[in-house]
C-alpha cells in the first residue's frame, strides 16, 4: 500500500517567551529572557493512504493546526519525520507545493482588493500551469463550486461562503494530490458549511484527491471523511473508521428537552439524565436502537414542554467518551 | 476635560516603554550628523564675521530648535483627522461634549509632553555634557523662551491642522504629510539658522510662521534678539495663533458644512 | 528563471493595481515627496554654497553624494523596506505562513507582490540631480561609468539586504520596529562626507553597519577624496559588497525560516 504521507513519531515544541509581571518584568525580560517550553504535539505516528480523506479532529489548542503546519511544510518538526509521498516537505518545499492545496479557514489566500480571477491567473503563473490544463481546471471548478457569477467581483465585496469557495478552488486549481484544510468550514452558517461538505464530498470521488481536514466539528468529519484521528493535548486518542469509532463512543446524540414549569426527575425510557435542572433536562441516547419515533411516542404525554432538540455531541465530550469507553484504540 | 485627555494620552505613550530608548537614539544621532555639518562649516573659519553666532552658540541652537522645540511628529494628527474625515466620523465628532479640535489639541500636547520628557530632554542632557551647549544665563530670556516654545507648539500645531483639513478636498493624506515636511527645512531655520538664507527668502522666512516654530524660540533661548524686539515676536507670534484660528475654524465650518449637506 | 521573472512581473503588476487604490493620486504624492526632498537638498545647498563647501568638498560634489546615497536608498527600500517591515506583522497574522505553502520562494512573493512604486519619485529626483552635478565632476569614461553603475547596483543591493536581515529577524520572534528606528538613523549618516563625523561614528559606519559603502566610501572614490580606515581600497571593495550582503541575507533567511514558529496559539 502506498501511503500519501507518513507521519513518524513526531513532536513539536514551541518556545515561549515567559514574562515576568511586577514593574521591573519587562526590564528582566529584556536583558534576559526566560524561555518555557510547550508541546504542541507529541511523538505522534500515523499514516495516510492515497485516496484517503481523514478527519484530523479535536478541541481547541490539540495541535492540529500544528501538525497540518508541519505536514504541509511551514514549521519544522522539533523530532521525528513527516512524508508526503516519500518527501520531506520543509526540505522539499518547492517540489512539494506543486502536489498539495491548502486551505486555511480564517485566511485568505486570495487577493482582497482584486477580482477573483486574479488571483486565479497568479497561481496560473505560479504554479507554472499551461493554458490547457488551467483552462480545463478553471471551467470545471467554475462550474462544481459555482463561482461563475461572482468571478470578476473583488473578493472584498463576497460573502463569507462565497469567499470560502472561490478558496477551495483557488486551492484546487493547480490540481493537487493532497488536500489540507485547517478548520474550512469555521465562522460560516449552515447553509454555507453544507455547500462546502457537499462540494468536498464531490471533488474527492471525482479527483482521487488526499483530504486531510482539521475541524472541531464531528459533522464536517462524518460528511466528508471515511477516517477520523482524534488529537487532544498533542496526543493521538484515536485512529480508525467512522464506524469503528461509532462502536467506540456509544451514544452519540443528546436530547434537550426545555419546559415551562419546574419539573422533577424524569425518565425517558432508551436515554440517560445527564443533567437534572429544572427547567432544562439532558439526556443521552444511548444507543442506535432508540429510534426518534419512540423518543417523541414518549414526549407527547408531557405537557409543558417548551421545545426540545436533538443535539450533536462536542469535540469536548467525544474526546470524553473516548476516554470512558475503555483503552485508547488505534486501528488501520 | 482637557486635562484628563492630556494624561490619558500620555499614559497611553507610556505602555510603549521601548520606545524612549530607541527614541533617544535617533534624536541624538540626528543632533550630531548636524553639529557635525557646522563643526565641518567652522573648521573651515570661512565664518568670520560679527553677527555669526559662536560655535557653541550655534551648537546650542541646533539642540535647542532641532531636537527640543520641534520633537513633535505631525503626522498623527493628519492621519487622524484624514482618518476622520474618510470614515465620516467627522460628524459624529460634533456631537462630543468637547470640540474635536479641542480634543486633538489636548491629545496632542499629551503627545508633545511625553516625548518631550521622555525622548527630547534626555537627548539634550547627553547632548549637552558631549558637546558645548550653553545653558541660558538671563532669567528673564528663560522665562520669555517658554512662552515662545508654547507659542511655537501651539503655531505648529494649527499648521498641522490646517494640512489635515486639506485632505477634505486633496483625499491624500500623504501628499500633505510631506508636503508640510517639505516646509519645515527651510522656513523653520534649524540646520541654516534663517540669517544664512539669501534675500527675499530670509525676509519672508522671518514673517512666517514657520520661523515660530523652530528659530525664534532657539534665538531667544540664547539671547541672541533683544528684549524689545523679543516682545514685538511674541505679539506676533500670538497674532499668528489668531489668524490661523480663523482660518481653519473657517474651514472647519465649510468642510461640516459640506458633510452634512452630503448626510456624511 | 525566465518563470520567475514572469511571476515577479505579476505579482508588481497586481500590487501596482492594489497600490492605486488606496493611497489617493499617485502622481500628486510623488510630486509631494520630491518637492520634501528637494526642499532638504535646498537647505544643504544654501548652506554649502553660502559657506563655501564642507570638509574640503564643494557643494556640487555633496550634491552627487546626497543624490547616490537617496538613489542607492530608494531603489534597495522599494524592494524590501516596507515589505519586511510588515513581516512581523504579517508572522502575527498568521499570513505569513500562506507564502511557504506555495512553489515561488517567500522572499520573491513578498518583495515584488508589495513592490513599492512609491520610489519612482526619489528615483527620479536623484537621477536628476545626480546627472547634473556630476557631469563636470568626473572624467566620464568608459572604466568610470562601469563603476558608476556597479557601485549603484552594489549599493543598492547592500541597502535591500539590510533592510531584509533587520526583517527576516522577526522570524526568530525578536521585535524589529526599534531594529528599523536604529536603522534609520545610522543611515542619516550617510547623506554626508563621513570625515565631519566623529572617529567613533566613522568606525561604526564603515565596520559596524557598513552602510558607508552604500554612499560615501564609493562618491569619494569616484571623486578622489579620503576614505577612512579602509582607504581607497574600500572603493574597490564596494563592487564585492552586494554579493556578499546578499549572502548575507539569504543566510539569516533561511536560519529564520527554520526558527520560524507560525502565528503564536
Ligand atoms: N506560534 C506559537 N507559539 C507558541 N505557542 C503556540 C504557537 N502556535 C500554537 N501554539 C500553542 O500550541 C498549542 C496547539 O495549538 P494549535 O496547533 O493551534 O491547536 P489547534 O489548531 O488544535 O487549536 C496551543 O496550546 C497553542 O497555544
Ligand atoms: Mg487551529
Amino acid at each position: 500500500m502506498e501511503f500519501a504521507i507518513e507521519v513518524c513519531n513526531v513532536t513539536k515544541t514551541y518556545k515561549i517567551a515567559n514574562n515576568r509581571d511586577g514593574n521591573t518584568g519587562w526590564f528582566h525580560s529584556l536583558v534576559k529572557p526566560e524561555r518555557k517550553e510547550l508541546t504542541a504535539v507529541s511523538d505522534l505516528s500515523f499514516q495516510v493512504s492515497t485516496g484517503d480523506s481523514v478527519g484530523y479532529l479535536g478541541p481547541n489548542g490539540a495541535g492540529k493546526s500544528t501538525m497540518i503546519k508541519m505536514m504541509t511544510g511551514i514549521l519544522v518538526p522539533t523530532s521525528g519525520t513527516i512524508e508526503l509521498r516519500g518527501r520531506q516537505p520543509h526540505l522539499h518545499r518547492k517540489e512539494n507545493a506543486q502536489h498539495i492545496g491548502v486551505v486555511f479557514g480564517q485566511r485568505s489566500q486570495l487577493w482582497w482588493e482584486l477580482p477573483v480571477v486574479d488571483s486565479f491567473e497568479l497561481h496560473k503563473i505560479m504554479y507554472s500551469l499551461s493554458n490547457y490544463c488551467y483552462e480545463r481546471n478553471k471551467n470545471y471548478l467554475l462550474q462544481v463550486l459555482e463561482i461563475k457569477n461572482f468571478w470578476n467581483q473583488s473578493v472584498r465585496q463576497l460573502s463569507l461562503g462565497q469567499r470560502m469557495r472561490a478558496e477551495l478552488a483557488l486551492a484546487l486549481i493547480h490540481e493537487p494530490k493532497i488536500l489540507f484544510l485547517d478548520e474550512p468550514t469555521i465562522g460560516l452558517d449552515i447553509e454555507a458549511k453544507e455547500a462546502v461538505r457537499k462540494i468536498l464530498r464531490q471533488i474527492q470521488s471525482e479527483r482521487e484527491l488526499t483530504i486531510i481536514l482539521t475541524s472541531h466539528d464531528l459533522q464536517d468529519i462524518r460528511e466528508i471523511c471515511s477516517k477520523v484521528i482524534i488529537v487532544n493535548g498533542g496526543e493521538l486518542i484515536f485512529e480508525g473508521t467512522l464506524d469503528t469509532l461509532r462502536a467506540q463512543m456509544g451514544p452519540e446524540r443528546r436530547l434537550v428537552i426545555t419546559f415551562a414549569k419546574p419539573t422533577g426527575e424524569l425518565r425517558i425510557a432508551g436515554t440517560a439524565l445527564i443533567s437534572n435542572d429544572k427547567f432544562e433536562k439532558h439526556y443521552l441516547i444511548q444507543d442506535r436502537a432508540t429510534s426518534s419515533g419512540n423518543i417523541l411516542a414518549q414526549l407527547k404525554d408531557i405537557d409543558n414542554i417548551v421545545d426540545f432538540s436533538v443535539r450533536e455531541l462536542t469535540i469536548e465530550e467525544i474526546v470524553k467518551s473516548v476516554y470512558r469507553n475503555g483503552s485508547i484504540v488505534k486501528c488501520s | 476635560m482637557f486635562l484628563n485627555i492630556v494624561t490619558l494620552s500620555f499614559k497611553v505613550n507610556i505602555a510603549y516603554r521601548f520606545d524612549f530608548i530607541t527614541g533617544i537614539i535617533s534624536e541624538i544621532v540626528r543632533a550630531v550628523a548636524r553639529i557635525a555639518i557646522w563643526a565641518a562649516v567652522y573648521e573651515t573659519n570661512i565664518l568670520i564675521s560679527s553677527a555669526a553666532p559662536s560655535f557653541s552658540q550655534m551648537t546650542t541652537h541646533l539642540i535647542i530648535s532641532g531636537t527640543l522645540v520641534t520633537r513633535w511628529e505631525f503626522q498623527g494628527l493628519i492621519r487622524s483627522i484624514d482618518q476622520s474625515v474618510k470614515s465620516g466620523d467627522l460628524s459624529i465628532n460634533l456631537l462630543h461634549p468637547i470640540d474635536y479640535p479641542i480634543y486633538l489639541f489636548a491629545r496632542e500636547v499629551g503627545n508633545y509632553i511625553y516625548s518631550v520628557a521622555i525622548v527630547a530632554l534626555p537627548a539634550v542632557l547627553i547632548l549637552s555634557f558631549w558637546f558645548d551647549f550653553d545653558w541660558p544665563d538671563k532669567f528673564s530670556y528663560g522665562l520669555l523662551f517658554v512662552a515662545f516654545w508654547f507659542v511655537g507648539f501651539t503655531i505648529f500645531f494649527l499648521i498641522a491642522c490646517l494640512f489635515g483639513l486639506l485632505t477634505i478636498w486633496l483625499m491624500t493624506a500623504f501628499a500633505i504629510e510631506w508636503l508640510l515636511e517639505a516646509l519645515m527645512p527651510i522656513l523653520a531655520g534649524i540646520l541654516v539658522p534663517l540669517w544664512l538664507l539669501p534675500e527675499p527668502l530670509a525676509t519672508l522666512a522671518r514673517i512666517l510662521p514657520f520661523a515660530w516654530i523652530g528659530y525664534y524660540p532657539s534665538q531667544i533661548y540664547l539671547g541672541r534678539i533683544e528684549l524689545g524686539v523679543a516682545w514685538i515676536l511674541l505679539v506676533g507670534g500670538v497674532l499668528w495663533v489668531g489668524l490661523l484660528v480663523c482660518w481653519i475654524s473657517f474651514l472647519w465650518h465649510r468642510a461640516t458644512k459640506q458633510f452634512t449637506v452630503h448626510g456624511g | 528563471m525566465s518563470s520567475k521573472i514572469r511571476l515577479a512581473w505579476k505579482l508588481a503588476s497586481l500590487g501596482f493595481r492594489v497600490q492605486l487604490q488606496f493611497k489617493g493620486s499617485f502622481l500628486l504624492n510623488r510630486i509631494a515627496q520630491v518637492i520634501a526632498y528637494g526642499s532638504s537638498f535646498g537647505a544643504i545647498f544654501i548652506l554649502t554654497y553660502r559657506i563655501g563647501g564642507m570638509a574640503g568638498w564643494v557643494w556640487r560634489e555633496l550634491l552627487f553624494l546626497m543624490s547616490f546615497q537617496l538613489l542607492s536608498y530608494s531603489l534597495g527600500a522599494a524592494f524590501c523596506f516596507v515589505q519586511f517591515r510588515e513581516l512581523e506583522s504579517n508572522v502575527r497574522k498568521g499570513t505569513f505562513d500562506l507564502l511557504l505553502v506555495k512553489p515561488a520562494p517567500a522572499w520573491l512573493y513578498i518583495i515584488f507582490a508589495k513592490f513599492n512604486f512609491d520610489y519612482i519619485g526619489h528615483v527620479c529626483l536623484a537621477l536628476t540631480l545626480m546627472a547634473w552635478s556630476s557631469i563636470h565632476l568626473v572624467d566620464w569614461n568608459f572604466i568610470t561609468v562601469l563603476y558608476l553603475f556597479a557601485a549603484i547596483l552594489n549599493s543598492a543591493a547592500l541597502t535591500a539586504s539590510m533592510l531584509l536581515m533587520i526583517g527576516a529577524l522577526s522570524l526568530f520572534g525578536i521585535r524589529v520596529y526599534y531594529l528599523y528606528v536604529i536603522f534609520f538613523s545610522v543611515l542619516e549618516f550617510t547623506r554626508y562626507p563621513i570625515v565631519i563625523f566623529p572617529l567613533l561614528l566613522q568606525v561604526t559606519v564603515v565596520v559596524l553597519v557598513p552602510l558607508a559603502f552604500m554612499s560615501y566610501i564609493p562618491v569619494a572614490y569616484l571623486l578622489d577624496h579620503p576614505i577612512p580606515i579602509v582607504g581607497p581600497m574600500g572603493g574597490v571593495f564596494v563592487i564585492f559588497v552586494g554579493p556578499l550582503s546578499i549572502c548575507a541575507a539569504t543566510f539569516v533567511w533561511h536560519r529564520g525560516l527554520v526558527n520560524y514558529q507560525g502565528a503564536g496559539g
